[in-house]
């Protein structure tokens, strides 16, 4: 019996060994190179000119390219242009575009399908939530099969910049008469990964284009699931069940640091997170009272404490990765200065104010409320906190009125300053929500958007950031980090500063 | 008998105009500006104008709510304000996943919760019970998504027997279901051991024990089949949790269902997604009462259909 049941075991064992060997020998011949991607939320559609958040940025910039894009580094770089050359004016822009590309639906990419591209988002009908990326421009012509003009009504140097965001992605005449839901089936653009299949919701393929005009993918495949759920998608990285995932909350970080076979993947992000004021509210209409703020939040103790360290610390509104940046020191921490600030302003017994976050919007963004709560207390500021849900918040927020105190987060879609600069700290930015008015801010944003002097104009973009940081409308917490976990088999793919990923030289073993 | 379904079936009439009247108007009323969510939060004055403009958000109230009514009325919900795909496609295939789980949660925990009730009165008091009972006290209190996590962390961690997320194959919904089942297995569970503990001591047992009969031809004929009345009641009742707790449990397990759908567009302010998927839902519940009551006739003759 004892004998008959071992025997019994060895072959079994034996016939498992065997399966296993085969399955991990015989299919590696055939084997397609799969990199798994498992990502919070879903891309919303795959026409880029509807494009409004990043995670959808990520799908549709495997399947398009842009004219120019920010390198590693966020330097502007050639893609589909190959060369292009400025009038004396400073009026006229001229491309001379790559030859030999074709999009995914075979036909060529020429100078005809930019003038269609850009006309398209700037047509009224075509209903792009994101026109504006293309407002600088006034017309496109097309000088002959690779070469095409850009016209611009203004003197405008953040052109090339303007011309690497997602939404001006060059697609095929072809197929983009169809537009957002239509074109979304049968995406066309020149990128190193084609569409494969895509079911809303649930996941989504792209497979190698063989045609591609650079250098080929090594992946046969990325395959994006959509796992909304923090843990389960760290579960599944630590299970095998995925190679890659996206935005791991700082607490899991030392727990994945310290698993077997990943790793975590961090970069500095374009995101700046942010603690703003509304001037036209008692008592920050004071700028004592601002400064004094910003002395009593220990940005420091933030990062450390609540970040797990998963972030940039910089006291200037834009991120430092960005090209245009300027390299400011965040506020001393000081409560001693904060209490006699506070007091110069008439206000030594402190004060009581509305602190309104958004929750899970932002990495650990209730817990950052929280600890700047127990800071301001230390100088005898009471923030009670309010989170409503983030639509409401933004509709208060937009009435200007409404809202004191407020966390927020601003991303950088061109990656230079003068788009987000112009939205939220010049008068008239949608995105101003603390009516922050400053008359040389406002003049230096339109001077430096007509001087294509690249030093020149950095050092106006550095003047207006520094002129923010002295009058304090907003006091910047950090730069936030994008953190990524990944199988060890997996390398090569790369994290852009915009946030955008590339796979087009990633591998999996 | 069918007077009696098509009373019913006016009834939901009025149902459902009332609820798209409900859904409409609390849409409009919660502060949020879709167009302003749709384009995210680095968009241009001129951008927010385009897109109210492209999701007719420019029109005034009651003109947007008789072009809503008038296009369902054709069978035509509209475009989804995010992705633009038509809310049918958007709803239809999520709505079947979400009653598919609903399905197997509730019959995994219809027989769960029956079963262990029936052992529980059968042997009640006995340390059976009171175990039983502690479980269920547990099964109550967890909190779905934690209740998931464990599932996931044994199952599919530790174990590797089940896949961690997504539907596609029949092992993705076990654990899902499991997650949802558990908690309804013990509220059915303590229902059943209630209701059995009561026909038990009724005279129809006795005589049917004095006929004879096998202790267990007692139990499963005369006894469980009156006491499935109140279990029945619970069960009809138990589907509308269950959708509350589909939203969790579709979050966690990544399961592509109407629940998790709902709140996205609520949060989106996506209204023609918001606006269906709560129509649909309301038409569910109805005919689930209208099953519920059907099968109280199936179980009692004697009840009146009315």
């Amino acid at each position: 019996m004892l004998r008959l049941l071992t025997r019994r075991l060895f072959l079994t064992a034996f016939a498992a060994s065997a399966t296993m060997l085969a399955a991990s020998t015989i299919p590696s011949a055939a084997q397609t190179s799969v990199l798994r991607y498992a990502t919070g939320t879903d891309a919303q559609t795959l026409d880029p000119q509807f494009v409004t958040d990043i995670p959808t940025s990520r799908v549709v910039m495997q399947l398009h390219e842009t004219l120019v894009y920010p390198n590693a580094e966020g330097d502007i770089q050639p893609v589909l242009a190959e060369s292009w050359t400025v009038s004396e004016d400073n009026l006229s822009w001229t491309f001379k575009l790559r030859e030999g590309v074709t999009f995914h639906d075979g036909t060529p990419f020429n100078a005809d399908a930019v003038k269609f591209t850009f006309d398209r988002i700037l047509a009224e009908a075509t209903g792009s939530p994101r026109k504006s990326s293309a407002a600088a421009i006034d017309t496109v012509e097309v000088v002959d099969e690779h070469t095409v003009t850009i016209k611009t009504k203004a003197p405008f140097a953040p052109l090339l910049a303007q011309l690497s965001a997602y939404n001006l992605s060059i697609i095929s005449p072809k197929s983009g008469t169809a537009i957002k839901s239509d074109y979304s089936k049968a995406p066309a653009g020149t990128g190193p990964f084609r569409l494969g299949d895509w079911t809303p919701g649930e996941k989504l393929t792209v497979i190698r284009n063989e045609d591609y005009w650079g250098e080929k993918a090594k992946l046969d495949e990325v395959r994006f699931t959509v796992v909304p759920e923090d843990s389960a998608r760290v579960l599944m990285l630590l299970s095998g069940e995925v190679d890659m995932v996206s935005n791991i909350p700082p607490v899991m970080v030392d727990r994945l640091q310290g698993a077997p076979g990943v790793q975590v993947v961090e970069k500095t992000g374009v995101r700046t997170i942010y603690v703003a004021f509304n001037l036209a509210m008692k008592p920050f209409d004071d700028l004592r009272v601002r400064q004094a703020m910003a002395h009593a939040i220990n940005t420091e103790a933030l990062l450390k404490g609540v970040m797990n360290n998963l972030g940039t610390p910089g006291g200037g509104l834009e991120s430092v990765v960005i090209p245009g940046s300027a390299a400011i020191d965040p506020y001393p921490y000081d409560p001693e200065r904060a209490r006699a600030l506070l007091a110069e302003a008439g206000l030594s017994d402190g004060f009581s104010v509305d602190f309104y976050l958004p929750t899970g919007r932002y990495i650990n963004d209730r817990q950052l409320g929280e600890a700047i709560q127990a800071q301001l207390a230390e100088v005898g500021i009471t923030a009670n906190l309010q989170a409503p849900e983030f639509g409401t918040y933004l509709s208060m927020l937009e009435a200007k009125d409404k809202i004191p105190m407020f966390l927020l987060g601003k991303g950088s879609p061109t990656g230079d300053p003068d788009f987000t600069l112009t939205i939220n700290v010049g008068s008239e930015g949608t995105g101003n929500y603390g009516n922050y008015h400053n008359k040389t801010i406002d003049d230096l944003l339109l001077k430096q958007r007509g001087t294509v002097d690249v030093e020149q104009r950095r050092a106006m973009l550095r003047e207006i950031i520094q002129t923010a940081y002295d009058d304090v409308p907003w006091i910047v917490l950090f730069y936030e980090n994008q953190i990524f976990g990944q199988r060890e088999n997996v390398s090569g793919v790369a994290v852009l500063p915009n946030e955008n990923l590339r796979f087009v030289t990633a591998t999996v073993n | 008998m069918a007077t009696f379904l098509a009373r019913r079936l006016l009834q939901v009439i009025p149902v459902i105009i009332g609820v798209s009247i409900a859904v409409f108007l609390m849409l409009h009323l919660i502060p949020g500006d879709p167009a302003r969510l749709v384009a995210g939060m680095d968009a241009t004055a001129e951008d927010l104008e385009n897109v109210r403009r492209a999701l007719g958000l420019d029109q005034p109230l009651p003109v947007q709510y008789v072009n809503f009514v008038g296009r369902a009325l054709l069978g035509d919900f509209g475009e989804s304000f995010r992705t633009g795909r038509a809310v049918l496609d958007e709803i239809g295939f999520r709505y079947w996943n979400t009653m598919l789980l609903g399905f197997c949660a509730i019959v995994f925990g219809t027989l769960l919760g029956v079963f262990t009730g029936v052992v529980t009165a059968v042997y009640r008091n006995s340390w059976i019970d009171s175990s039983v009972l502690a479980v269920s006290l547990l099964g109550i209190s967890i909190p779905p998504f934690f209740l998931g996590l464990v599932l996931m962390l044994v199952f599919s961690v530790w174990l590797g027997w089940l896949p961690l997320t997504g539907m596609e194959g029949w092992q993705h919904v076990i654990l899902p279901a499991a997650t949802l089942g558990i908690p309804n297995a013990a509220i059915i569970s303590r229902i059943t051991r209630s209701s059995l503990v009561e026909v038990l001591s009724q005279d129809y047992v006795r005589t049917a024990r004095a006929k004879g009969l096998a202790e267990i031809v007692v139990i499963i004929r005369h006894a469980v089949r009156n006491g499935m009345i109140p279990v029945v009641t619970v069960a009809g009742l138990q589907m509308g949790y269950l959708l509350g707790g589909a939203v969790v449990t579709e979050t966690v397990f990544a399961w592509p269902g109407i629940g998790r759908l709902i709140v996205q567009s609520i949060g989106a302010r996506d209204f023609p997604v918001v606006q269906a998927s709560v129509l649909l839902l309301a038409l569910t519940f109805v005919v689930i009462n209208l099953l519920t009551d059907l099968l109280y006739r199936l179980l009692d003759p004697r009840i009146k259909l009315q």
